[in-house]
């Protein structure tokens, strides 16, 4: 009586036919596709000349297996599968793949729970391998340069995202467990559950269980870290990497089939009881989660008003506030490397024929460090989700909009920014490092404004605000990496010239203004 | 029905009308046919098939829907309190209430979303509990907030659909036609979900609970919701003749002037419990002196304000 499972995986394959032909269709998005994949290329090809700089990582391989144990990485790896078992028990598992219409379409419908979820679960593994695609062709040029094994790296990428996507079920797994022990215990006794799960999970990676044969075979987290050793040739064991990925691959089958079984209709009530609080979910204190009137503030100006809203919206997410941690903490502990100098904590020792190579290769982490704090930008119109609209018919000025997001974008980025730098600073010792670093300022002004205009077209291609297409996504990086590019450019080209101080400001204000116009026309162009 | 089908297959496109000849295995091997020729010839195969085959409606048991004192918590709060509720076959009935009553709630556990902290579901005589792929079958939802995957396009959401409710294809094709054509969904059958407006969402959502086999169980929460005049007008007749077929419809609204023109009987809730149920004519002998459901209503959720 029950449909039959191959119906709902040939509908989840047809959306996704359709996500791909509604993307290729659309002229901007395909330009944006265009972008990503030229960009891209550009980028791996500048980031392949890192490996003229190889001999400089080469004695990194026998310090790391003359420091870390084979031991140590069994156990550092099993603290993956801990965090996801840890997370997973009082995550919401199988409702995890769900999707809102599901819940008043496929939810009250003759659907076995066990059907739903392997039918999103399929969507959701070949997106994955959808991903990997582009970031392989993204990584080519590196791979054909550096004369790496192909194969091997696939492999490497394909061992840990099995390896992730095993994690997942067993967090799944436990989620379900703690559901079950709720339901049918009532004394405090239950709790001791988590404790016990945590344990059992995280045991087989300890150096007490890792000598053994069968454990490092075995255990999802050690046949990773086997695989990884082996490719890699630190602590090598000996074994060759495709059997212990077809033990990995095992394993996945076993987790996969194990929260399929077990997914009844108990996560229907996990997701829909998500989907009401999802903006409630755990945090400390009233401040911290952000729940602050402000609407008593004492600034009239709309764009304050925005950035306010915005600001303590952020703050009612629980990642905001380890976020802002991690920036002072980051920053107290990058200001002491740099004045004290520990000893338990070295700088990378470059050998002084590589002092003046070394300076392209500090830039290029400076970009892709200011380019991964700058996400944040992207998401100013994304996070507004369905409210984009409320906020567009808001009697604001649409560059007021505009504008608040990128202040405050570019306040998230600075702060998330600086401690990345003062690490940078500190364990790559590279000549005038310093001054080169100013250069980090023009490219965070840049980087904003290009992730704004990225966010406020998100509307203009899709119906579904929160969702950012693939390509615009994916394209946001590859145009800032050939921004910054220019930047340093225009930096070595007028280097022993005084027009440094008029072209390069002007180069900034010009893209910034240019990347913020566009995204005034993209707000006004909303449907 | 014969002649009811005819008609469908004489509003059919010509495309339709090739899908509906393979679904029926009708060969045609000229390059060309004159189009009524082949609504003919569809026609006869298919009077065909329904004289072979049992065409007799299945009926729905009574009562259809028997929610028996159902409770649900939410933490400590209580969203609704033992609740009972009856829906006969060929009875439309309104659950209305303030905000926060607990109707939205109601619907969610009837239709199977969440399940209940005590109490029992029957729908069709199944239990929700126990076989709840089989009460399922049966019930057709329509939330509140309408909602669909964004990348499908109209006719391949109706046709997933039908293929869950295991409608054969001809049944799925002709029932496409019949409710495309009576929501005015026509220019929008191969349109993305994503793109459609609200009201034209809640049409295809219609459209989807409706291609399966009458007589219905219904669970609509505010139906009319983004209807246009002419669409609410659509679906208000189309209910009533539902009702006249055998169907057993639950309707949440807050239109009382559409509850009191569409519905036999009411449940009025108020912070989750029932305070009042029965006819209009129950409803007004409950609370004197009022004359229409709106002071009904009024009356037994905090009384009617002065002007």
């Amino acid at each position: 009586m029950s449909v039959k499972t191959p119906t709902l995986v040939k509908n989840e394959l047809k959306m996704l036919y359709n996500q791909f032909v509604r993307t290729i269709t659309t002229p901007s998005m395909l330009g944006f596709y265009i972008i990503t994949i030229s960009g891209a290329l550009f980028v791996s090809s500048i980031a392949s000349t890192l490996f003229s700089l190889a001999p400089l990582f080469m004695p990194m391989a026998g310090l790391l297996e003359s420091t870390i144990d084979q031991a140590a990485i069994f156990t550092a790896i099993g603290l993956l599968t801990l965090g996801s078992v840890g997370s997973g028990y009082f995550g919401v598992g199988p409702a995890e793949v769900l999707e809102s219409p599901d819940e008043y379409i496929m939810m009250v419908s003759p659907v076995q729970p066990h059907q739903l979820f392997l039918g999103r679960y399929i969507r959701r593994i070949i997106r994955k391998f959808y991903y990997i695609f582009l970031g392989f062709i993204v990584v080519l040029p590196i791979i054909v340069q550096s004369g790496l094994v192909a194969s091997g790296i696939m492999l490497a990428i394909l061992a840990i995202i099995v390896f992730l996507e095993v994690n997942y079920f067993l967090g799944g797994i436990c989620s379900i467990m703690k559901n079950k022990i709720d339901k049918r215990f009532k004394t405090r006794f239950r709790f001791l559950a988590f404790p016990i799960i945590i344990a059992a999970a995280y045991l087989p990676s300890l150096p007490v269980t890792t000598w053994h044969p069968i454990f490092q075979l075995g255990i999802p987290a050690n046949q990773v870290s086997v695989i990884l050793m082996q490719l890699t040739g630190i602590h090598s064991p000996g074994i060759d990497p495709i059997t212990v990925f077809v033990f990995l691959l095992v394993s996945y089958f076993i987790g996969l089939l194990v929260l399929t079984n077990i997914s009844d209709s108990d996560y229907y009530e996990l997701f829909s009881t998500k989907m009401s609080k999802e903006e409630a979910e755990g945090s400390f204190s009233r401040r911290v989660r952000g729940q602050v009137d402000f609407s008593e503030s004492r600034f009239t100006d709309p764009m304050i008003w925005i950035m306010l809203k915005d600001f303590w919206s952020k703050m009612r997410t629980p990642l905001q506030f380890w976020k802002y941690l991690y920036v002072i903490v980051g920053i107290a502990l990058g200001i002491y490397l740099n004045l004290f100098q520990p000893l338990w904590l070295s700088p990378l020792p470059i050998p002084p024929q590589y002092t003046h190579s070394i300076i392209p290769a500090f830039m290029l982490i400076v970009i892709l460090l200011t380019q991964m704090s700058s996400l944040t930008s992207l998401l100013a119109f994304v996070e507004e989700k369905d409210n984009i609209y409320l906020l567009r018919a808001s009697p604001f000025r649409s560059k007021d909009i505009v504008l608040a997001k990128y202040l405050l974008s570019i306040l998230e980025i600075g702060a998330t920014s600086v401690p990345l730098y003062l690490f940078l600073l500190y364990f790559f010792r590279v000549p005038g490092s310093i001054y080169l670093l100013t250069l980090a300022a023009p490219m965070i002004l840049v980087f904003a404004a290009t992730g704004i205009m990225a966010g406020a077209y998100v509307p203009v291609f899709t119906n579904t605000p929160k969702n950012p297409p693939v390509p615009l996504a994916f394209s946001f990086p590859a145009i800032n990496l050939v921004l910054g590019g220019i930047i340093l450019w225009i930096a070595s080209e007028f280097a022993n010239s005084t027009m440094l101080v008029a072209v390069l400001p002007a180069f900034t204000l010009f893209t910034v203004l240019l990347f913020l116009s566009l995204s005034v026309r993209a707000l006004k162009s909303y449907k | 029905m014969i002649s009811h089908e005819r008609e469908i297959i004489n509003s059919m496109s010509g495309p339709e009308l090739i899908r509906l000849a393979k679904a029926l295995s009708v060969p045609f091997t000229k390059r060309t046919i004159k189009r009524s020729v082949m609504e003919q010839s569809l026609y006869e195969t298919l009077e065909k098939i329904r004289k072979t085959s049992d065409n007799e409606l299945c009926e729905l048991k009574t009562p259809a829907i028997n929610i028996l004192e159902m409770r649900k918590d939410f933490g400590r709060k209580v969203a609704v309190r033992n609740l009972k509720l009856e829906v006969n076959p060929g009875e439309i009935v309104g659950l209305v209430g303030p905000n926060g009553a607990g109707k939205t709630t109601t619907l969610r556990v009837l239709t199977g979303i969440i399940k209940p902290t005590n109490g029992t579901i029957i729908v069709n005589g199944h239990r929700m509990d126990k076989n709840p792929i089989e009460a399922k079958m049966k019930i057709g939802y329509i939330p509140e907030r309408p909602t669909c995957y964004p990348s499908l396009k109209v006719r391949e959401y109706l046709t997933f659909i039908a293929r869950i409710y295991n409608v054969p294809r001809v049944d799925t094709l002709l029932r496409i036609r019949e409710y495309v054509t009576r929501f005015q969904l026509d220019e929008f059958l191969n349109s993305y979900i994503g793109t459609l407006s609200k009201g034209n969402l809640q049409r295809t959502l219609l459209a989807g609970i409706f291609v399966r086999a009458p007589p219905f169980i219904l669970a609509l929460d505010e139906p009319i919701y983004g209807l246009d005049p002419r669409g609410a007008w659509s679906l208000k007749a189309h209910l009533k003749e539902l009702k006249k077929q055998g169907s057993a419809i639950l309707i949440s609204t807050h239109i009382l002037e559409v509850a009191e023109a569409l519905c036999d009987r009411f449940y009025i809730m108020n912070d989750g419990d029932i305070v009042g149920m029965g006819t209009l004519d129950e409803l007004k002998i409950q609370c004197p002196d009022t004359r229409n459901l709106e002071e009904v209503f009024l009356t037994l959720t905090g009384g009617i304000p002065e002007e």
